[in-house]
């Protein structure tokens, strides 16, 4: 029956009809990767009013489309300009943007966009596989293992923070309590909101991370007179970063394996997975110590897991209709507008649609992934642009991506305050990443915590699986504290471990390169 | 470009004074609502006390005296001549701050043009003034890079229907 539904779904996807809206789907998708501000939610709001009078199957290739690949072109804003391109992108910038510094941005953007394709064909494939044993899986996962996995992945913090361990504990803490701004989550108060309704709802994301990044690198670009890349070249290397993706094969498995089970859990993968694995990566890897300074392996654990991410949020969504994020649940409006329950019956009524899907998602990521190599040699060319000229262009898609966020001049406040903020954590040499670890993870902590006590009292501390991932925490702190003890000689490192980004130009002792005058 | 050690001193006193102010706004929200932004401002205030500690001792071990701004020097300026605790901190640097100021003005001043004018025409005005007078393009070059972001801005609006902050001219 599975066989013959996948011979199925594919001959009516590959109907040229079908296949046209797919593609239309991965234009977009590449589109909104591309565009800082600009996510699935947006591509999603854009694509649904064309669904109308769609049958099922050409709606889904057109919306799996540009859901697959808006995780493929995001590396192109956060690799050449240190600017996150969506939420899932933002660990990328740690070994990109130096990479790009150097020169090396097709070397990157190469690794990038196949480690990106290899994370979704994994997706696709463990949907596939997951239809009929993820259900007791996703079931068995209550309030206190979710609280446990957002532990897990605060304790990403402690690799960003490395070597200013102060520094990045406070950062964490001061996105735990902006991501703590709005409602609060058992009673219904309003947390640092100084009765403004804009913030009732909390500080958007997207605002949040252009402030955090994409000004401070812009001004310093600008005040260093410069372009993205200090060689002021772009050594070729696309194929040599495929290559260098297709030589670690394990980081690519493991991080996509990880991407779809984290993907697997409603409200807990987009922003987490990529530093998730990107943490990871650094702990369990030889020679971490060039992480964060232009590690390709920086690039192609992120960039599996989190395009790997969007199988594993299907199954959430399709089986139970349960979605875990802003774009799935447009997905999930889109579906009932085609007439679609989702539910157990997309694995009998409907199964053909639901390997649609998974041919959708697999064939959406080879043309992605064909289309961002076959560009990228002419697009990271952007870092050869002198920054005078390309910054006004970039404060001009940064503030109107941000007001894109919840199209409140709030969003333009909050991008200017967190950018003047960033841009003293920088000059400080403080790590940034933190800020946004704790800012997308205050609200799972806070309301898993919750759960869990009101559920179980204090009675979940002694769960198998609880105990299990506390321990997984433990060994990789631990792992990672007595790896970087052992390298580093024992003694403090002083680095802006965020960034890496520039700071040969601010390490101790150095000139500060750049001539002209502002 | 890292901070000098006295601006540094400025920047964690602030980070401390915030996240104390954070604490004590907390305190006075319902119990449920109090508890994680509480606990994480506490935790923020005693490790700020700590690094804001450990920093002042840093900087009276570098047996620098910090003396007051002389006759007509700025704040700013004594902090720059002060803050030579690192040797970071070079002539260089105070002109690099000084840029960083400069550029983050010029963002703040299209965010202002925005604000007056509107997105395109405020967008328009700004790449042709920064082209024009920072990049030192040429006058046609900028007009033309201003016409096609607004043009581009414009088919994104009817394309992904996106939104344009209000202006005060109601344009």
């Amino acid at each position: 029956m599975m066989a013959e539904a996948l011979g199925d779904a594919l001959a009516m996807l590959v109907e040229p009809q079908r296949l046209s809206l797919m593609a239309i789907g991965v234009l977009v998708g590449l589109t909104m990767g591309v565009l800082p501000g600009l996510g699935g939610v947006v591509g999603m709001s854009l694509l649904l009013p064309f669904i109308f009078g769609m049958d099922p199957f050409s709606g889904m290739a057109l919306l799996i489309g540009m859901i697959a690949v808006g995780h493929t072109s995001d590396t192109f804003p956060s690799v050449l300009l240190g600017i996150p391109g969506s939420a899932g992108s933002q660990a990328t910038i740690m070994d990109g943007y130096p990479m790009a510094r150097k020169g090396q941005a097709a070397r990157a953007l190469g690794a990038s966009f196949s480690a990106s394709m290899i994370g979704g064909l994994f997706g696709a494939i463990f949907l596939l596989a997951a239809l009929f044993a993820a259900r007791p899986l996703v079931l068995a996962l209550g309030s206190p293992e979710l609280l446990m996995l957002s532990i897990l992945g605060l304790s990403m913090v402690g690799i960003l923070a490395r070597g200013a361990p102060i520094p990045g504990l406070l950062a964490a803490i001061i996105g735990l309590l902006l991501g703590s701004v709005g409602g609060a989550v058992a009673v219904p108060t309003y947390r640092f909101a100084a009765g403004e309704i804009y913030l009732y709802d909390g500080i958007p994301l997207a605002a949040l991370a252009l402030g955090l990044f994409a000004v401070p690198e812009l001004v310093s670009l600008l005040a260093e007179n410069r372009s993205v890349s200090k060689s002021g070249t772009v050594e070729k290397g696309l194929l040599a970063g495929v290559r260098e993706t297709l030589s670690h094969k394990f980081l690519v498995f493991r991080s996509s394996l990880m991407g779809m089970f984290i993907g697997m859990i409603p409200g807990l993968g987009g922003s987490v997975v990529d530093w998730l694995a990107y943490g990871i990566a650094q702990r369990t890897s030889r020679d971490s110590e060039t992480f964060g300074t232009g590690d390709i392996r920086g690039i192609i654990a992120p960039e599996s897991a989190n395009n790997a991410k969007e199988g594993g949020t299907m199954v959430p969504t399709l089986l139970f209709g349960i979605p875990g994020s802003g774009t799935t649940a447009i997905l999930l409006g889109g579906l009932m507008l085609m007439g679609i329950q989702p539910g157990p019956a997309m694995l009998d009524n409907n199964l053909e649609i639901t390997v649609l899907v998974i041919w959708s998602l697999a064939l959406a990521n080879v043309l992605a992934a064909g289309l961002c190599l076959a560009l990228s040699s002419q697009i990271s060319k952007i870092s050869l642009v002198p920054s005078k000229i390309l910054a006004p262009f970039m404060f001009i898609i940064i503030v109107v991506g941000a007001y894109q966020s919840s199209r409140h001049w709030g969003d333009i406040l909050v991008l200017l305050g967190v950018g003047i903020m960033g841009l003293l954590m920088k000059e400080a040499g403080w790590p940034r990443a933190p800020v946004l670890i704790g800012f997308v993870l205050a609200g799972n902590v806070e309301r898993y915590l919750h759960l869990s006590i009101q559920r179980y009292d204090y009675d979940w501390l002694r769960f198998p699986t609880v105990i299990t991932i506390a321990i997984v925490t433990v060994v990789l702190l631990a792992f990672g504290t007595l790896y970087s003890t052992k390298r580093d000689g024992g003694g403090p490192r002083v680095e802006d471990s965020n960034h890496t980004v520039d700071d040969e130009a601010g390490a101790a002792g150095t000139p500060r390169p750049g001539g002209g005058e502002a | 470009m890292r901070l000098s050690s006295v601006h540094r001193l400025v920047w964690t006193t602030v980070i401390l004074l915030a996240l104390a102010a954070a604490a004590y706004v907390a305190w006075g929200y319902p119990r449920l609502a109090r508890n994680f932004p509480f606990a994480a401002a506490s935790v923020g205030v005693a490790l700020s006390a700590t690094l804001l500690a450990l920093d002042v001792r840093r900087v009276r071990c570098s047996g620098h005296a910090i003396e007051p701004a002389g006759k007509g020097q700025s704040m700013l300026l004594r902090l720059d001549i002060d803050g030579t605790f690192d040797d970071e901190t070079t002539v260089e640097s105070s002109v690099f701050a000084r840029r960083l100021a400069i550029y983050l003005g010029t963002l703040l001043g299209y965010v202002a043009l925005v604000r007056i004018v509107g997105v395109y025409a405020g967008s328009a005005l700004f790449l042709i003034l920064f082209l024009r007078f920072i990049a030192k393009v040429r006058t046609r070059y900028a007009v033309l890079s201003a016409v096609l972001t607004v043009a581009v801005l414009m088919g994104f609006q009817e394309v992904v229907d996106l939104r344009w902050p209000s202006n005060l001219l109601g344009w």
